[in-house]
């Protein structure tokens, strides 16, 4: 039987060694989940950061496997953008966290890594991210003249919103609800 | 030809089993293609052309825009979105259980494989593994959907370059594979059977004797399939040294499977970080040196007879025992106990309709399908839906080098390398 490769346990333990001796102050907060690190950088530090983990002689986090964002509206900065690399010299992945508001920047990756640019042209179809100084911010999957940012949370997918008792202050404007419903600015209708 | 290989990884026990090449064959033609394209002079005029969203060679709805220099393609812009179906926010509304018909519907070459990336993400998520059997018997389908991936893509890929005959080879054999899932799932393609916390259902009696009955001849029929292209001069003259991409720009554009192997980095999710009972399995990863349209094909190739080797280790090594987990908060408790036990039953009822819940959380995890790195990046708030289910689509980042390949090739060869990277566009778009 073939031995295993050892994998580095947990995931990304390399990258936040190169961090931490290359630009210590770059990383904000570390936490580890199922095995793997997130790395959460200062937005501002985002490009060194990958710089030097792609260009570190023994990191060489040279493969960028995805970016992508997570929506919590009721939190502030909102989103959470999600970088994942993968470096086969020391067979490791990281994943780093940048967080923006919901108007905020993001400084873009495509510049180091070109296969960054297709999942920031998705990023911000799907979530309306900008990304400062990307080549071709144009939607991707979506057609051109699509309203809206359809992964973000609050997006409504289709259809109209119907009114049930929980989500009466998502569905209907106050001056919309008949007077029997909570919250209506109705004044109260003489029935026959 | 080809620029700088990158070194093997050292220390990560990598295997670097480059492709040997044959004596005496030269790679180019004396006389033929390769020496015509070097006289082709540069022109000033450029002319835009549209190849897709309807065109044959672009397996599925790809659009290109193509600036032409007379014959010789100048730039190219791949279109996308034309299958754009939103299935990462319909997971947000779906139970886990019920996003699983969902991931079918994605690679719709290879269903079982998004289902094996789901499941297997979603376990992480719960803290769960499965029996052995369950493990051994989705190894099996997996591979068998490989191969049928595979197929596919020989078949159309030849016969865009006019190899008609291949086409009728592979889909005769792919068809055998369906009928074991069809066996075994009681669907041909949109099989759904692999779930989260084991299988649909144990396999069918005669399961193992269908997988030995395609095992045994299936070799054979690779060599029918290199016997009629690997060394056809036709074949080689329309292959050899076109859409060259060497390993550095390869992996900064994200590229993996063959894509990436053809062009000498021996990167495989199943070596590189093993899952779901691979690292008991043994396999070779086939490398190519040129990173060209042929080092691709021929990299697939070999990679069905390194699944037919996977298939028959894990059928030779069957284990018996339960397939699915015991963890009652995911796999609901056997029908006989339903019976006996009204516990069994409320939780049967709450599982059916509710669903299961995992801690707060994220991870990622990928596997290797057909086309690369199939990952899933899976938030959970503890609600029982994906909070966020991100699918990284290895079709996505390979087609983005796609521009990178075909500047300065034939628009007739553009469809030749659109071919060898093997993109389904259900994959792509999502």
């Amino acid at each position: 039987m073939r031995p295993v490769p050892a994998t580095v346990r947990p995931a990304g333990t390399t990258a936040l060694a190169c961090l931490r001796s290359g630009l210590p102050d770059a990383a904000r907060a570390v936490s580890e989940d199922h095995d793997q690190l997130t790395i959460e950088l200062e937005p501002t530090r985002l490009i060194d950061a990958v710089r030097l983990l792609r260009d570190d002689p023994v990191a060489r986090f040279e493969m960028p496997i995805f970016m992508t964002c997570v929506d919590w509206p009721e939190r502030d900065p909102r989103f959470d953008v999600v970088y994942v690399l993968r470096s086969l010299t020391g067979n490791d992945v990281v994943r780093l966290l940048v967080r923006a508001d919901a108007d905020g920047t993001v400084p873009t990756l495509s510049g180091l890594l070109p296969g960054m640019e297709w999942h920031e042209r998705e990023c911000y179809d799907l979530f309306g991210l900008t990304f400062e100084g990307h080549p071709n911010l144009r939607r991707i999957l979506l057609p051109d003249d699509w309203e809206g940012h359809p992964l973000r949370r609050d997006y409504v997918s289709f259809g109209e919103p119907v009114a049930f008792t929980h989500n009466l202050e998502w569905a209907l404007s106050p001056q919309d609800r008949p007077e029997y419903m909570p919250g209506s600015v109705r004044g109260s209708v003489e029935r026959p | 030809m080809s620029g700088a290989v990158l070194p093997p990884p050292p220390g990560t026990g990598m295997p670097t089993g480059a492709i040997p090449r044959q004596e005496g064959v030269p790679r180019i033609r004396p006389g033929g293609r390769g020496e015509f394209l070097e006289k082709i002079e540069p022109s000033e005029e450029l002319m835009e052309l549209n190849m897709g969203p309807q065109h044959p060679s672009t397996h599925g709805v790809l659009r290109l825009v193509l600036s032409l220099d007379g014959e010789r393609v100048r730039a190219c812009v791949p279109d996308i979105g034309y299958l754009h179906t939103g299935f990462e926010k319909s997971f947000e509304s779906h139970t886990y259980q019920q996003c699983i018909p969902l991931t079918d519907r994605m690679d719709y070459l290879a269903p079982p494989m998004n289902n094996l990336g789901f499941a297997l993400t979603a376990e992480k998520l719960l803290g769960i593994e499965i029996p052995p059997r369950g493990q051994y018997i989705r190894v099996i389908v997996a591979e068998l959907s490989r191969i049928a991936s595979h197929l596919i893509w020989l078949g159309t890929h030849a016969l865009d370059l006019g190899a008609t005959t291949v086409f009728m080879y592979c889909w005769r054999e792919r068809d055998r594979i369906l009928d074991i899932l069809e066996w075994i799932s009681g669907v041909r393609m949109m099989t759904s059977f692999i779930r989260v916390g084991g299988l649909m259902a144990d396999v069918p009696a005669e399961f193992e004797a269908m997988v030995r009955d395609f095992l045994r001849d299936f070799l054979l029929k690779v060599d029918e399939y290199e016997g009629l292209l690997t060394s056809n001069p036709i074949w080689r003259d329309r292959t050899i040294g076109l859409g060259v991409i060497d390993a550095a720009s390869a992996l900064a554009f994200g590229c993996s499977g063959a894509t990436l192997r053809g062009s000498g980095v021996p990167y495989d999710v199943r070596r590189a970080a093993p899952y779901g009972g691979y690292e008991q399995f043994e396999f070779d990863v086939p490398v190519g040196v040129n990173g060209d349209v042929y080092d691709r094909y021929l990299c697939r190739v070999r990679e069905m007879r390194e699944s037919c080797r996977i298939v028959q280790q894990a059928i030779d090594g069957l284990p018996a025992g339960p397939v699915n987990s015991t963890d009652r908060r995911v796999v609901p408790p056997p029908r006989e106990e339903i019976d006996t036990s009204m516990e069994s039953l409320i939780l049967h009822f709450k599982l059916w309709t509710e669903g299961f819940r995992p801690p707060p959380g994220s991870c990622y995890h990928a596997i290797e399908s057909p086309r690369g790195e199939l990952g899933f990046f899976m938030v959970s708030d503890g609600g029982n839906r994906p909070y966020r289910c991100k699918v990284r689509a290895p079709s996505f980042s390979n087609l983005s080098a796609l521009s990178r390949m075909v500047e300065g090739s034939l628009v007739a060869d553009a469809v030749a390398i659109v071919g060898s990277i093997d993109i389904v566009l259900g994959d792509v778009d999502r």
